[in-house]
């Protein structure tokens, strides 16, 4: 199959894609477990910060983060005509 | 002949079940409620395999299920695949052990699944057929890349087969007192039903039943928990911090730092980090072989082959995210309640690790042991874990047998040409071999420590699938001379380290710790405050060399320690002193003690005379060399660093031929296999 200009496109742009949902996932996991102390300077109705991070809100984002990719996937596959099945 | 066979083992596992029985934590005459949902639990799979067993003909239909999963059952199937017995009872034990650490690391575990799910699935899914050997086959030597791919994931698979075995086994003869042997052959004849009759079908639907029966069991245990304290997150936190059991138990976790701390403040310490979770470097190390190894796992990577189109991979994996997502939030719930509801006490008296902190939520919610309700929620519990084990099993069993099978019987020896008839055969019988290997290995390793095992085979995983896989997908220049070296480098490195690392046995440190226990320890004499003390390079943190100092946290004051008797004279005092007691509530504690200090004795005795002659562990050392305990942080380096390597040192004018093709269909799925076909 030759590869054509808009394939290179369609594939520069799920880097890119990736990469940025990448760097949320960093900072969100790694950053903040990182910062754990300080961050617990931050009370909210009586308790740190990083607790909320931890017990639920990084488990928040990392789905909305998969949605997001799949949703901008499927638009992406739309829009460059390699999309699949019938859905 | 199918269904009889079928019907054969999963009489042959309840019977074995029933006969051999003893005790463990439910009590003997609410068995028959555990037995019976056992039973119905094997009773549904087993249909399910028989049904799967009558649509699985072809090779794409055994391995892959005919590439007709959906992606909300994908979802529910990879969720399932996740949830392992170690990470669903684990990590609700370690949570009502040490608080906010317990959830740390299990967030760790999901943190992992980003990295697979954005980066590898879906490419592996496009130009992949059924195993890892057919991913990097497409753009290197296929014989050489699906040798060493084989390799990999038959050893990678064996580690964790070897753990979830020997796992299972302990956890069914704690739970409800089957002997282990029995325990593990169990587990492995059911498991080898599922795979060999209903192949991929069978083993994805049996995660799907073993997902939605873990999850419906989870909320009704959050909900009786939670329901205590009006659903509200303040109310129940409040709760957590003001329990006596929880003050206590982090108490016993500080040490003598919590003399100067109030009962709120040893609460408030429940929901901070630092209980669990020492020494930095192995944590970051440990964190490495786990978020890059669940991507170069094997029998996850296979799950994206089953779904007919990229958009149902991607649609997988919002469900399983969902699913594991939710579930952990539950957890939290789980190991709080298990923490104030029943206690560290209760629970680590079971099982050390904490695993039986769900279980005896469980009892607990439903009334307690004495209970109908509390039995037979406990006995769904129990089952639900013991299908999680089953169905876990069968998936890493398939992957390995797919690797013998369709790598190397029909890639290597066969050069790809072999019917559709004999491949089916090929996969059946490694399935079979591989199911019984794993049986023969669960119980040659009884009573070992394989906890490293797991970390082992992410490690393995990170090390040497990961960065082949990764660099094929992303790396125009990547050839075949890098992928068979990196990965044969990568695997040996991280094996070579966990053999010179503390999680072997070292003889003369268990003597030391027997001794004590049998003789005595010495008065010791009060210790002045000392500073925190560097070690004396990076390199020191890592390996025990010549002239190295190793870095020691800040020493508060200690006063003077009394001497420690001997476990003989120690038993001697307390039945003395059980002579002289006359309160009930005396007489029950002294026996405790009496019973635990016989048991540690016991132990000792043991140690002693399994260590007596021996000097060095089996690689020959007196102490670790390698002082973490997973080897990621060195080994996964190494394996990208060779794989590039190698690449930039030979061509390979196949690898680059084909880079164009990969580019299109790594991500766009065209001419993907089964894609077409729908």
């Amino acid at each position: 199959m030759q590869l054509t200009e808009k394939h290179r496109e369609y594939w520069s742009r799920n880097l890119n894609l990736t990469a940025v949902l990448l760097g949320i996932w960093f900072v969100v996991t790694f950053v903040v477990i990182w910062f754990a102390r300080e961050l617990n300077e931050i009370v909210i109705a009586g308790f740190p910060f990083a607790f909320y991070m931890g017990a639920q809100g990084a488990l928040i984002i990392y789905v909305v983060v998969i949605w997001f990719y799949a949703k901008r996937m499927n638009e992406m596959d739309l829009e460059y005509g390699v999309h699949e099945g019938d859905d | 002949m199918n269904l009889k066979l079928i019907a054969g083992a999963a009489a042959l596992a309840l019977a074995s079940s029933l006969a051999f029985a003893g005790s463990g934590a439910v009590a003997d005459e609410f068995k028959w409620m555990t037995f019976a949902v056992f039973g119905l639990i094997i009773g549904v799979t087993m249909y399910v395999t028989y049904w799967a067993a009558r649509q699985t003909h072809s090779t794409s239909e055994f391995y892959a299920a005919g590439r007709s999963v959906t992606g909300v059952q994908n979802g529910w199937a990879i969720a399932g695949d996740y949830l392992s017995a170690a990470s669903f009872l684990g990590i609700a034990g370690l949570i009502s052990l040490y608080g906010y650490d317990g959830f740390m690391y299990s967030v760790g575990w999901l943190v992992a699944y980003i990295t697979v799910l954005l980066v590898i699935a879906e490419p592996c899914r496009n130009i992949g057929k059924y195993t890892l050997g057919d991913i990097l086959a497409f753009r290197n030597h296929p014989k050489a890349s699906k040798t060493v791919a084989a390799l990999s994931t038959i050893t990678v698979s064996t580690f964790y087969l070897t753990a979830q075995m020997v796992g299972g086994g302990v956890l069914i003869k704690t739970l409800i007192g089957i002997d282990y042997h029995i325990s593990v052959i169990g587990v492995g004849v059911l498991m080898l039903a599922y795979v060999v009759f209903g192949g991929m079908k069978a083993t994805t639907w049996v995660q799907i039943i073993k997902a939605v029966l873990l999850v419906t069991a989870s909320i009704l245990l959050v909900l009786i928990t939670w329901g205590q304290y009006g659903f509200s997150l303040p109310g129940f936190l409040t709760a957590v911090i003001g329990d006596p059991k929880v003050q206590a138990q982090v108490a016993k976790l500080v040490g003598d730092a919590a003399t100067t701390m109030t009962p709120e403040e040893l609460g408030q310490r429940f929901l901070e980090p630092g209980l669990f979770l020492k020494n930095p470097i192995d944590q970051i190390s440990l964190g490495m072989a786990l978020v890059l190894g669940t991507a170069g796992m094997p029998h996850i990577l296979m799950r994206f082959f089953t779904v007919p189109t990229a958009q149902d991979a991607r649609k997988s994996v919002i469900w399983a995210m969902g699913i594991i997502g939710g579930f952990y939030v539950l957890t939290l719930f789980l190991g709080m309640g298990a923490a104030i509801n029943v206690g560290a006490g209760p629970i680590s008296a079971l099982d050390k690790g904490g695993n039986m902190a769900a279980p005896m939520l469980a009892q607990f919610a439903g009334g307690g042991a004495d209970s109908v309700l509390g039995n037979l929620f406990l006995a769904f519990v129990a089952a639900v874990a013991f299908a999680t084990i089953v169905a876990v099993v069968a998936g890493l069993v398939l992957a390995a047998a797919s690797a013998m099978a369709h790598d190397i019987y029909v890639g290597v020896i066969k050069g790809d040409h072999a019917s559709p008839q004999e491949q089916v055969v090929a996969a059946r019988v490694s399935s079979v071999i591989v199911g019984i290997l794993a049986i023969y290995v669960g119980i040659a390793a009884e009573g070992q420590n394989v906890a490293h095992l797991v970390a082992l085979a992410f490690a393995v995983a990170a090390s040497s699938n990961l960065p082949a896989v990764f660099l094929t997908l992303y790396w125009k220049r990547a050839n075949t001379y890098g992928i068979v070296a990196g990965m044969l480098v990568g695997a040996i490195s991280a094996i070579l380290l966990v053999m010179l690392s503390p999680n072997m046995t070292y003889p003369k440190a268990v003597i030391k710790e027997a001794n004590k226990v049998l003789q005595g320890e010495p008065m010791q004499p009060a210790k002045e405050a000392a500073p925190a003390r560097a070690a004396s390079s990076f390199m020191c943190e890592l390996f025990a060399m010549e002239g190295c100092v190793k870095s020691e946290p800040a020493k508060a004051a200690a006063a003077e320690k009394p001497a420690k008797p001997g476990a003989a004279d120690k038993l001697i005092a307390l039945n003395t002193r059980l002579a002289t007691l006359t309160e009930a509530k005396d007489i029950e504690k002294a026996k405790k003690d009496i019973a635990a200090t016989e048991k540690a004795k016991a132990k000792a005795e043991a140690d002693l005379k399994k260590m007596e002659g021996q000097t060095t562990s089996m690689m020959g050392l007196e102490k670790p060399f390698f002082l973490l305990k997973n080897p990621g942080l060195i080994s996964i380096p190494l394996g990208f660093l060779v794989v590039i390597l190698g690449s930039l040192m030979f061509r390979d004018p196949r690898s680059e031929e084909m880079w164009d093709e990969l580019y299109v269909r790594q991500n766009t799925g065209i001419h993907a296999e089964g894609a077409t076909a729908h």
